[in-house]
């Protein structure tokens, strides 16, 4: 019969241990220079505000977070339209298109590449009316952005009741100053 | 005064006269613990009662807002954590489940959420579907795996704990290493177990986690106890204690080594005592009863178990604690078939080697120990390697005439008096 | 119900084992993994037009009494990738990981490996910064034209998040005027960079995005 055996042996030992065990034993290690060793696998990531939430099924979150950007329209760009179309009346019909002239397809190929586009140039905005994807500002309004563009139709008036979340602004004034966000509640 | 009492009752002098007067090594040194018993406030509390404010304000004031449910769900379990009071469970599980409800059970993370709760409420069924939805959604299916294999060896189901186990076993992660030492400790295996508990710990203090090292502490204390390294226990509920001064686990953890190994009884009450001033938990009275019984205090003894057993009339308990009422109505109480007809229930919601020895062993105390040996060698013998299983099945081998079979099993438990503690430290010295 | 058996000798063993309730009630922690996920991403010009700055946050809906308690997990990298070629394959990583009390930040560096596992590139430009504490003035620091920050901050992010997900599950119809903005009152832990557009590119667009890697 295989029993507690291993406990035997251990408290044997931990007999002597314990006779010869002093207080000291919390030996204080200062260290000066962090350890910086090691390899880091990707566990998330993230480019254009919401994407992952609205358009990647829960099936496929785990792949498309470990997916590097150069492979993700390949892998993902199907999959991206397919839920386009089937969540928007702005693109249940061929033909249509969003604001910026794209159809579904372009769209979504723009979409599953999941990084954010930033203009070295000048105005740095998710949308502003004039710059389109040239970067995310603190205060852009990006859901109701990308809720235009998925919602919104050709000219933006489609499906008003779903194309702006009504929530404008943030909650708190940003700083004007690094580091631009506002101080904690 | 207790000693009193106990010198009156007669064949049972010798035997406390023998534990009292040979004290083991002392270990623990009430100076450096006292800081911890004397917090008067309870700052876990408090920070989970702000929190838990915070959030259920803002779900008033906008009630469409589901994701708020999660967070007050989450202030509810830090304070089941932080006080013990169980309605707190049962009240983060109801806002869990309108969560759940309201996402029509299609997120996977709310889906994980609500199944910890039903594991803290031993509710494992209810878990398990559960997770296997989970599973098809996917979303940190990781993290769905290892819940699985929490639940599977937790219903005893040890083929589909495995495979699930098979999965992650080789990933260095913390998540991954302390179910590797779970494993190994149901295995029988507790080197093993040890070791990958150990390097968990390395993993939490690497991340800088106070959660998670304190976590590893508490659990690495009651392996090294396992093993017999009561030093190495003790210093372990110490560095839990300085990451949270409220930890009533690692108290909880000291008061038994000051019981059970340093056998002063009268300062493990007051510990006992100290803890349950800001937390609340059924088993403390069991603790208490014990040590009562191990003083000769026989009527302390019998109102610590009143009062166990009146506490957990409460619902809110559901199946929490059913094994221990078994245990004490077939113990105490002699009610043997009322303790069977629970133990029948326990094994039916959870067919693990620990059930089916509640069940048999109930059995020996009704008189069949045959139909006990029967259960223990289908469902106990070299399944389960826990010190207390194993003095029953020593205890029912003896009574089939299974001498031979008895006396090896009680060398062996002899070397385990620590973690079972005195009373049952004697009684396997009386196999 | 029998009166408790007051004779010693036959009462049995209540609890058994300390350790057998032990095991039976430290349930598992929640697994790790959502602790790195990051929730939001911006880069926009900074104050000085000559620089961008960038705002990974992490650990979202952080109501202010447990601010003070969140921290930055010691094995989560958290690297900015920058392409500057338009392949979508970064060119220049900053990488972020907080050890002690500090913040410590590498780059604008090639990376020496692409794609999903990393090293810290200790080669490039080192730079660290004191973890703001809650409740404490914001820490930043300054190296090579570049500014530093880590700690808690004000959610900047934006949404009535439940309604939206009433929409997608097919529980409603339409947004809700006004809406209810999720995030409101609550806190993320922010690590915010700037630097200079001469070190990561110098003109025309890029391609960003952030990333979390857990250590192995």
């Amino acid at each position: 019969m295989k029993t507690i055996k291993s406990i035997l042996g251990i408290a044997l030992i931990s007999l002597f241990t314990l006779s010869s065990c002093s207080s000291d034993d919390n030996t204080i290690v200062i260290d000066n220079t962090p350890d910086f060793s090691g390899t880091f696998a990707q566990q998330d990531q993230m480019g254009r505000p919401a994407v992952n939430t609205v358009f990647v099924g829960s099936a496929s979150k785990d792949t498309f977070n470990t997916t590097i950007p150069s492979q993700q329209s390949a892998a993902f760009q199907a999959m991206f339209e397919t839920n386009l179309t089937g969540l928007s009346p702005a693109f249940a019909n061929p033909g249509d298109q969003n604001a910026l002239g794209q159809d579904a397809a372009t769209f979504t190929g723009l979409l599953a590449t999941d990084v954010l586009n930033v203009s070295l140039d000048g105005t740095t905005t998710f949308f502003d009316g004039t710059n389109v994807l040239t970067g995310r500002a603190l205060a852009d309004d990006v859901i109701t952005v990308e809720l235009l563009l998925i919602f919104g139709g050709e000219d933006f008036t489609e499906n008003p009741n779903l194309s702006d979340d009504n929530v404008d602004a943030n909650d708190k004034p940003f700083l004007s100053s690094f580091p631009y966000l506002a101080s904690p509640w | 005064m207790n000693f009193k009492i106990a010198f009156q009752i007669l064949g049972v002098c010798s035997i406390l006269m023998s534990c009292t007067s040979t004290p083991s090594q002392k270990i623990t040194n009430a100076e450096s613990y006292n800081t911890y018993l004397e917090i008067a406030e309870n700052k876990s509390e408090q920070t989970a009662n702000e929190i838990y404010t915070f959030w259920t304000s803002k779900l008033e004031k906008s009630p469409n807002q589901y994701p708020y449910h999660a967070k007050v769900a989450s202030a509810h379990s830090q304070l089941f954590k932080a006080t013990g009071e169980i309605s707190h469970l049962v009240e983060a599980a109801s806002h869990l489940e309108l969560l759940n409800e309201r996402t029509k059970y299609q997120n996977a993370g709310y889906i994980r959420s609500l199944v910890r709760n039903y594991i803290s409420q031993h509710r494992f069924q209810e878990a398990l579907v559960l997770l296997e939805k989970a599973e098809v959604l996917g979303e940190n299916l990781q993290a769905t795996q290892k819940m699985l294999f929490d639940v599977h060896l937790e219903l005893g189901n040890v083929d589909e704990a495995e495979t699930y186990l098979n999965i992650f076993k080789n990933e260095n992660s913390f998540d991954a290493l302390i179910r590797l030492s779970k494993w190994y400790d149901h295995e029988g295996n507790l080197m093993a177990a040890i070791k990958a508990m150990e390097k968990a710990k390395f993993k939490a203090e690497d991340a800088n986690n106070n959660y998670l090292k304190q976590w590893s502490y508490t659990n690495l204390a009651d392996f090294y106890g396992h093993a017999g390294r009561i030093k190495d226990a003790y210093n372990h509920y110490l560095k839990a204690l300085e990451l949270d001064p409220n930890d009533a686990y690692a108290k909880k953890g000291i008061a038994w080594i000051v019981f059970s190994y340093e056998k002063n009884p009268a300062e493990a009450l007051r510990i006992l005592d100290t803890i349950m001033s800001q937390h609340k938990a059924p088993d403390y009275y069991l603790l208490k009863a014990e040590i009562a019984e191990y003083m000769g205090d026989i009527a302390e003894k019998e109102k610590n178990i009143q009062t166990f057993l009146s506490i957990i009339e409460d619902n809110n308990y559901g199946v929490m604690y059913t094994s221990y009422e078994a245990s004490v109505l077939s113990e105490e109480l002699q009610n043997t078939s009322k303790a069977i007809e629970i133990a029948q229930q326990e094994v039916k919601l959870r067919p693990t080697p620990q059930s089916y020895d509640l069940l048999a062993w109930t059995y020996h105390l009704q008189g069949d120990s045959t139909k006990a040996l029967k259960i223990m060698k289908a469902h106990v013998i070299d399944k389960t390697f826990e010190p207390v299983a194993m003095y029953h099945v020593a205890e029912v081998l003896k009574a089939t005439g299974n001498t031979a079979e008895a006396n090896d099993l009680k060398e062996e438990l002899l070397e385990s008096s620590f973690e079972v503690g005195p009373i049952m430290a004697e009684k396997i010295e009386r196999l | 119900m029998k009166r408790v058996t007051t004779i010693l000798g036959i009462s049995i063993v209540l609890i058994g084992s300390f350790f057998l309730i032990a095991a039976d009630h430290i349930d598992a922690p929640a697994v790790q993994g959502t602790s790195s996920d990051i929730t939001d991403f911006y880069a926009f010009q900074g104050e000085d037009t000559n620089s961008i700055a960038f705002v990974v946050n992490t650990q979202g809906l952080l109501s202010p009494a447990a601010t003070g308690n969140a921290s930055f997990n010691e094995n989560t990298l958290i690297e900015i990738n920058i392409d500057t070629s338009g392949d979508n394959v970064e060119d220049l990583v900053i990488q972020a990981i907080p050890r002690g009390d500090k913040m410590y930040f590498f780059g604008p560096v090639a990376p020496s490996a692409t794609g999903l596992n990393s090293v810290i590139e200790t080669s490039g430009t080192a730079s660290s910064v004191d973890i703001t504490a809650y409740g404490s003035a914001a820490i930043t620091e300054t190296n090579n034209g570049m500014k530093f920050f880590a700690g808690p901050r004000d959610d900047p992010f934006f949404m009535d998040f439940a309604q939206y997900g009433e929409i997608i599950a097919g529980n409603a119809t339409s947004f809700n005027d006004p809406g209810s903005d999720t995030f409101a009152g609550t806190n993320v832990l922010s690590i915010v960079v700037e630097v200079p557009k001469s070190l990561i590119g110098g003109s025309g667009t890029i391609n960003v995005w952030a990333e979390s890697k857990g250590k192995q």
